[in-house]
């Protein structure tokens, strides 16, 4: 749920220096999946959003909607019948439904936590002192992945269907660099993480190198998350809209922005990037398929 | 000079003030601080507490990997943590920064004496982290169970703040109240000091001989002063008209000595001019006045009527109501003064021993000042003669040329004098005897007019038989 926000305070506050520029007076709505269901903490979190938005039209004497859906379903009807002009998604739901998104879609951007890295690939990473030399040694092994993680499974799942090995004893846990120090510690066997995760934990202590061991890379290919915008805008507004990102990022205001978002860049997606990631996902399947 | 008093008063007082205020300053400056590191404790002890309480079950199960994750979690959200120490009795450590951590088997030195203290937090600078910290320690300790302990950096810039904001405050503070005592001071010293001061100028204007009164209105010490001064005024004004009567009565008589002398001086030139006349008529009724007679008397009368003008000349001089500056040659002004009191050393049988200088110098003075000055020793000797009934009577006077001075020494054979006359000769009517008018002021005038007129010095010591007087003049008084 921190991701949707994240998204929607980069919308709020790009779209406030943008008027500050007077350069583009940008109208649209954007779409933002709230699982009702969840927290009370996060309820008031969705009022609040609900007043910044309200403050934030009024502002800038444009329209610039926050709609909140409870389910993906709702959110992507909404996108289907055009009530939407901008959405954002989990890779998860994108992958499921990509072919109707691409339909619908005419540009893809992200917003990225790695430093200085656009697309992230993905680390299956093990203790060296467990002598697990290659994927295939870790059959029946004790392997960490992230808790709803998405990208992180259908990479394992790729990997263990791949390579035929044994995958059922996989642990979640809830943040990335904890199960690579359990790894480094021997709790686990082996994990997945982020490159830029395995990178900056090596930093905090090089000495973890001599005990970790990559044993396979994806491809550069994953995000966290998805913001898709809509055919629906006009030529005009997308040229406005892409236009006042591009001057954005030159801005010195950008890292300040970036700052706050608790996000380190944003990138628009070319089609051959999409499509390797739509590959990857289609051989995961196809794999995944055989097995059954 | 003339807040010298004002000042002698105002900086000690000022200073004192100071001095308590930044005595104040600084215990108040200390418990602020001792104040905030308590806060420090406190908050320090708030944080550490509810972490433990988060992660206890990872602590108690040895999960380093959660520990340091969730360390690094709160390290980068809380900028005030600078580190995090996991120390498990004779265990791991586990040092955890927010760009780094390590573990290793050994506490540093500079914890492991904190222990040793059995101190809660002390300001430290350690190994681990580059700047000072405030290092709090915490045991886990359940039941008998004691795990090991926690280790907390706090970074010390908020303290910092704190203390930069109470110093500030203190030096405003401080500014303001020195600006405000230094003015409450000023007046307060100035009303304390203004009677004074007035006071003093009042004196001062005494001694300048302008007798005037000060206002004496109020009933505390200082109006009592002024009464009183005002009192001596009074009494100083009437002292000082009598002292000018008998100045002037002084002057009187010393004006009726000179005309006793003057008429002594032309009794003889008198005589011989009422003679030479005489001889002239006599020769002429019996016609044997010859034109050598006639020259011869005329030259005698003439001789002896300068000499009768040049008499006058000399009274003049040393009886001028003006005190002229001339150059005079010094032989010449004594011998002139002693022609001038011949009548009077004559009439009283007293001989004069005269040591002039070998070689005259020329001197600027004032002849009518030294004049009164000598005669008045020389009456006072004639006095002191008669009162102890000497029968030969000497006064020697003496010249001694100096380098820029003139001594004339003076002195009689009429007798040592006590010690408290000696003391006593120069101050005012001082004398039992008031048989002759001016007696008791004379020599209080005469030392009163060396040291004012002739800015020189008079003195009187015993001699061989008798009184000495010395007196130094400048050769010039200009």
């Amino acid at each position: 749920m921190y991701f949707f926000f994240k998204i929607f305070l980069f919308f709020f506050l790009f779209s406030s220096y943008s008027f500050a520029q007077n350069e583009i007076n940008y109208k649209g709505k954007f779409g933002y999946l709230a699982n009702l269901s969840s927290t009370i903490k996060y309820n008031n979190s969705q009022e609040a959003l609900r007043i910044i938005v309200n403050d934030f039209s009024k502002t800038i004497n444009s329209e610039f909607d926050l709609i909140l859906y409870n389910t993906y379903d709702e959110l992507i009807t909404s996108y289907k019948n055009n009530q939407l002009n901008i959405m954002a998604v989990r890779p998860k739901h994108y992958l499921e439904n990509m072919e109707l998104i691409d339909n619908l879609s005419t540009k893809f951007f992200i917003l990225t936590d790695g430093k200085d890295i656009k697309l992230d690939n993905l680390y299956l990473v093990s203790n060296s002192e467990k002598k697990i030399k290659d994927i295939k040694s870790l059959d029946k092994k004790k392997v960490l992945i992230k808790d709803n993680e998405y990208l992180s499974q259908i990479y394992f799942g790729y990997l263990t269907s791949k390579y035929k090995i044994n995958s059922n004893n996989i642990t979640h846990i809830d943040k990335f660099n904890t199960a690579l120090l359990k790894v480094f510690f021997g709790e686990y066997d082996a994990c997945v993480v982020p490159s830029y995760v395995y990178n900056t934990m090596l930093e905090l202590n090089p000495s973890m190198k001599k005990k970790l061991m990559i044993l396979d890379k994806s491809p550069k290919i994953f995000s966290n998350n998805i913001i898709s915008i809509s055919k629906n805008n006009s030529k005009d507004d997308l040229e406005k809209l892409i236009d006042a990102i591009n001057k954005f990022k030159l801005t010195v205001k950008k890292d300040e922005i970036f700052n706050l978002l608790r996000v380190s860049d944003m990138f628009f997606l070319d089609n051959n990037e999409i499509n390797v990631l739509r590959n990857f996902y289609l051989e995961y399947k196809r794999l995944t398929k055989n097995e059954k | 000079m003339k807040n010298k008093l004002f000042l002698k008063i105002y900086i000690p007082i000022l200073s004192i003030m100071i001095s308590i205020l930044f005595l104040y300053g600084y215990v108040n400056f200390n418990d602020q601080k001792n104040s905030y590191l308590k806060i420090m404790e406190t908050q320090t002890e708030a944080i550490l507490k509810s972490n433990i309480l988060l992660n206890i079950q990872y602590i108690l199960s040895d999960d380093k990997a959660q520990l340091i994750s969730k360390s690094i979690e709160l390290l980068k959200d809380n900028n005030t943590i600078k580190y995090l120490i996991f120390d498990k009795n004779n265990d791991f450590k586990l040092n955890i920064l927010k760009d780094k951590f390590t573990i290793s088997d050994f506490l540093e030195d500079e914890f492991k004496n904190i222990l040793d203290e059995n101190i809660k937090y002390k300001i430290l600078k350690s190994k681990l982290y580059e700047d000072k910290v405030f290092h709090y320690i915490y045991e886990i300790k359940i039941s008998k169970y004691k795990w090991g302990f926690v280790h907390i950096g706090i970074s010390l810039n908020e303290y910092y703040n704190q203390l930069s904001n109470i110093y500030k405050k203190f030096l405003l503070i401080t500014f303001f109240s020195i600006f405000i005592l230094a003015i409450i001071i000023y007046y307060f010293v100035r009303w304390i000091t203004i009677p004074i001061t007035e006071l003093t100028l009042f004196v001062n204007k005494i001694s300048k001989g302008e007798f005037i009164e000060i206002d004496d209105v109020g009933d505390d010490e200082i109006s009592q002063l002024k009464k009183d001064f005002n009192v001596m005024v009074r009494y100083l004004k009437k002292s000082k008209q009598q002292e000018v009567l008998l100045f002037q009565q002084t002057k009187i008589a010393h004006m009726s000595d000179m005309l006793n002398n003057i008429a002594h001086q032309w009794r003889q030139p008198l005589s011989v001019i009422t003679v030479g006349l005489s001889g002239i008529k006599l020769k002429k009724d019996l016609n044997i006045l010859t034109d050598e007679d006639f020259n011869s008397a005329y030259d005698l009368i003439m001789k002896n009527t300068n000499s009768l003008t040049e008499t006058i000349d000399i009274f003049n001089k040393h009886t001028e109501k003006e005190n002229f500056i001339e150059v005079i040659y010094a032989n010449k002004l004594v011998k002139d003064i002693i022609l001038l009191n011949n009548e009077l050393l004559q009439k009283n049988f007293i001989n004069i021993e005269l040591k002039l200088l070998a070689n005259d110098i020329t001197m600027e003075t004032i002849p009518n000042i030294l004049s009164q000055v000598i005669t008045n020793i020389l009456l006072n000797a004639k006095k002191v003669f008669k009162k102890n009934n000497i029968s030969k009577k000497i006064v020697e006077i003496s010249l001694i040329d100096h380098k820029d001075t003139l001594c004339i020494n003076i002195e009689d054979n009429a007798g040592n004098l006590d010690d408290t006359t000696l003391d006593k000769i120069f101050e005012p009517y001082f004398t039992g005897n008031t048989k002759y008018k001016g007696v008791g002021i004379g020599l209080f005038l005469s030392f009163d007019m060396i040291i004012k007129n002739l800015k020189g010095t008079l003195s009187i010591e015993n001699g061989k038989s008798g009184a000495r007087f010395t007196i130094n003049i400048p050769k010039s008084i200009k």
